[in-house]
């Protein structure tokens, strides 16, 4: 069973894209080889920059993820999260926590900003 | 532009939608019969269907032939011209999709930049119907896509020529009425086929407003020896109002497809009593025509048969 996590062949994330703007394609290689180097094939895209519809769009081409997973080839945690989050995988522990993170800073910041304005102005001289 | 690739994706959807149930008593329009009469009421104009269309320029070609040769490439062009003017369907209006798949409020907040996260099958083998679209919300909820969703997603990953990714604004209301002051109907609803799938609200709303238009305006002609006929000749039979139509080719002398007209009203409207007396009588042809005019149809039309009484006993004395 552990030995699985060591498997050779992952699919991962490649990034391509320019400067200040990545875009990764979803990818079946070689841990060995470059992250954007060779690979066996391309099995789908994914867009961490929301459009104007606030979209982030992945890509799956799900017969091949389906039969590389069959075969046992590891997914890496980011593609992992994003199987899990489409409801192909189950979902990633890593994105409990990084959801239950995000609710606490954004409570903490509500609290702040209340705070902050309960708090009497600062006194001119 | 390549219409015939886009009258067999609309036949395929046709087909596999059509299949549904309906009232089966009244014929609806794949019916064959209902696709016959609108098929020769459309008319095949050579010179309108091959009209001068801005195209890359090519070298013209001019050939010598024989009569014969002549006239096989004649009737050549008449079946080329047939193939253009095979109808989109008319379906209903496809119903909204909107089924959640899981609610999980542990997710709520995965995404920092709260943004839905969109996943698509780009599998080749899958239709563009069939193709699963979820779509991860941030709060999430993992739900269906709406058909909004899935026809922005089908035209990124698998693009039809000439469709856009927003709609057209040649849709608003305002640019529309320019448009048909133009009396542009049929690029209208040429713009209309390409942009939407035919069950889509848009597309549904657009030819509705386009055959609206044409009846206010009482220029069904426009439409004449386009694919678009036996779709208005549809919509305007179906809430039986015919009466503009049927004087506009009366008007053109088409007196064929006048009856064509009144056989297609009397098959979407079989328990009228127009159609019951018309089928007690066994009347066809002209016959037909002046029947139901005197039974239902618009007075005015029938001074066009005492014109042709006229004519006839001017042909015989």
């Amino acid at each position: 069973q552990t030995r699985a996590f060591n498997m050779v062949i992952r699919i991962r994330l490649a990034l391509h894209g320019c400067k200040n703007r990545p875009f990764y394609h979803i990818v079946v290689a070689n841990r060995k080889w470059k992250r954007d180097g060779k690979h066996f094939e391309q099995v789908g895209s994914y867009d961490p920059m929301p459009n104007e519809r606030k979209e982030k769009l992945v890509a799956l081409k799900l017969d091949r993820i389906k039969y590389w997973l069959a075969v046992g080839v590891q997914p890496t945690t980011p593609v992992a999260k994003l199987l899990g989050l489409g409801g192909i995988l189950p979902v990633h522990p890593r994105s409990y926590l990084e959801a239950k993170r995000h609710r606490e800073a954004k409570q903490k910041e509500l609290e702040d900003t209340v705070q902050s304005k309960a708090e009497p102005a600062p006194t001119e001289v | 532009m390549s219409l015939g690739r886009f009258q067999s994706r609309f036949l395929t959807v046709a087909r596999r939608l059509c299949n549904k149930s309906g009232n089966s008593a009244v014929p609806r329009f794949l019916d064959r019969h209902v696709q016959a009469l609108l098929g020769e009421m459309t008319g095949v104009d050579v010179d309108k269907v091959f009209s001068p269309r801005k195209e890359p320029l090519r070298v013209p070609r001019y050939q010598l032939m024989s009569e014969e040769q002549l006239t096989k490439a004649e009737e050549d062009t008449i079946e080329r011209a047939k193939k253009l003017l095979r109808m989109p369907p008319v379906l209903d209006q496809r119903k909204e999709i909107g089924e959640i798949l899981e609610d999980d409020q542990l997710l709520d907040g995965h995404d920092k930049d709260e943004a839905k996260l969109v996943f698509t099958d780009i599998s080749l083998d899958v239709h563009n119907r069939d193709r699963k679209i979820v779509v991860r919300e941030a709060n999430g909820v993992l739900r269906q896509a709406t058909w909004g969703e899935r026809d922005n997603m089908n035209q990124i990953y698998f693009p039809v020529e000439g469709r856009k990714l927003h709609m057209p604004a040649l849709f608003l209301p305002e640019n529309m009425q320019v448009v048909f002051a133009q009396g542009r109907h049929e690029y209208m609803l040429d713009v209309a086929n390409i942009q939407c799938d035919p069950d889509s609200e848009d597309y549904i709303k657009v030819h509705h407003e386009t055959y609206e238009d044409i009846e206010k305006r009482g220029c069904h002609d426009v439409l004449y020896s386009t694919r678009h006929y036996g779709g208005m000749v549809y919509y305007l039979v179906k809430q039986q109002r015919t009466d503009k139509l049927l004087i506009n080719i009366l008007d053109a002398d088409r007196m064929d497809d006048a009856e064509r007209l009144i056989r297609l009203c009397h098959l979407l409207h079989p328990n009228t009593d127009v159609a019951i007396k018309c089928k007690q009588k066994a009347v066809s042809g002209i016959d037909l025509v002046e029947m139901h005019l005197r039974l239902q149809g618009p007075q005015k039309a029938l001074k066009y048969f005492e014109e042709l009484d006229k004519r006839t006993e001017g042909i015989e004395s």
